[in-house]
């Protein structure tokens, strides 16, 4: 891949992709970027931060409150599960269980567990449960990516 | 593609027979196989509602889901069954075994779904990794 930067004044930020085939990559790379400018509000200790959804591990609702993941902390947003889940459908954070939503990106596999729940884990190691129901959802984001 | 032509067979199965009973009743009256075939198709109606009412109550394990599915919709097989004189009290037991042959091959199968789907994820993840691997390298 070759990357071009060049500072033009009097233009916003622009980001022109260039491709010789639509793949799998391309479109994960346009996903990326696409996402930049979506940022979440998550506090911590009372501060403020804007978080990057690339940042972002998963987002879980416990008791009402909701929890932002990323590599070694965690946040709290006001928003609901359904807010976030609407506002970034598009960026590869997907519904898994009721109570939590995971960033496709940090997927490292899934597994069925003798009991015949189904157990994802996460690329930092960490294990969510996914509810079957939400499996395809899944299964038809890897569909949609075109090989390389 | 398999799967949809299964479907969707068994859906105008279904339509062909309601309206070919539709119309014999019409023409001779409710018999006996007309009273069942109908009876079938109202209890379907109620088995399928239950499961939807089932659905909105989450289990935290599948098993478990499962069985409650299978002692709700027996129990109303069985209620139904008395209702519609299908079962005597020497044979009520019949309305388990029933639902249980209709649920184990069911169970089997999704079973047996889930674990290609789950193939299926697990080697685009693996084939995304190799990509990041390649580039990386």
């Amino acid at each position: 891949m070759k990357l071009i930067a060049k500072q033009v004044n009097g233009k916003p930020l622009t980001v022109t992709v260039e491709y010789p085939e639509l793949n799998a990559e391309t479109e994960r790379l346009i996903k990326k970027i696409k996402s930049f400018d979506t940022v979440i509000p998550g506090s911590q200790n009372g501060e403020i931060f804007a978080l990057q959804i690339s940042d972002i591990y998963y987002i879980e609702a416990v008791e009402r409150k909701v929890f932002l993941y990323t590599k070694d902390s965690v946040y709290m947003t006001d928003k609901k599960l359904y807010e976030l889940e609407n506002q970034l459908s598009e960026t590869g954070i997907l519904r898994i269980s009721k109570s939590c939503l995971m960033n496709i990106d940090m997927l490292c596999s899934i597994k069925q567990l003798i009991n015949s729940q189904l157990e994802a884990t996460l690329v930092n190691g960490e294990k969510l449960i996914v509810a079957r129901t939400y499996l395809k959802s899944i299964k038809n984001i890897l569909r949609r990516e075109k090989p390389c | 593609m398999l799967k949809e032509l299964i479907q969707k067979t068994f859906l105008l199965g279904a339509i062909l027979i309601i309206t070919v009973f539709s119309v014999s009743c019409l023409w001779a009256g409710a018999t006996q196989e007309i009273i069942l075939v109908f009876e079938l198709f109202l209890l379907a109606f109620f088995i399928v509602l239950i499961q939807l009412l089932l659905k909105t109550i989450v289990f935290r394990h599948f098993l478990l889901s499962i069985i409650a599915e299978y002692f709700s919709v027996s129990g109303f097989v069985l209620l139904y069954g008395c209702f519609v004189q299908w079962f005597e009290k020497s044979n009520w037991h019949m309305a388990f075994l029933y639902v249980a042959v209709v649920y184990l091959p069911a169970y089997f199968l999704d079973m047996a779904i889930v674990k290609r789907e789950i193939n299926y994820i697990n080697v685009k993840l693996e084939g995304r990794r190799k990509i990041e691997h390649t580039k990386k390298s």
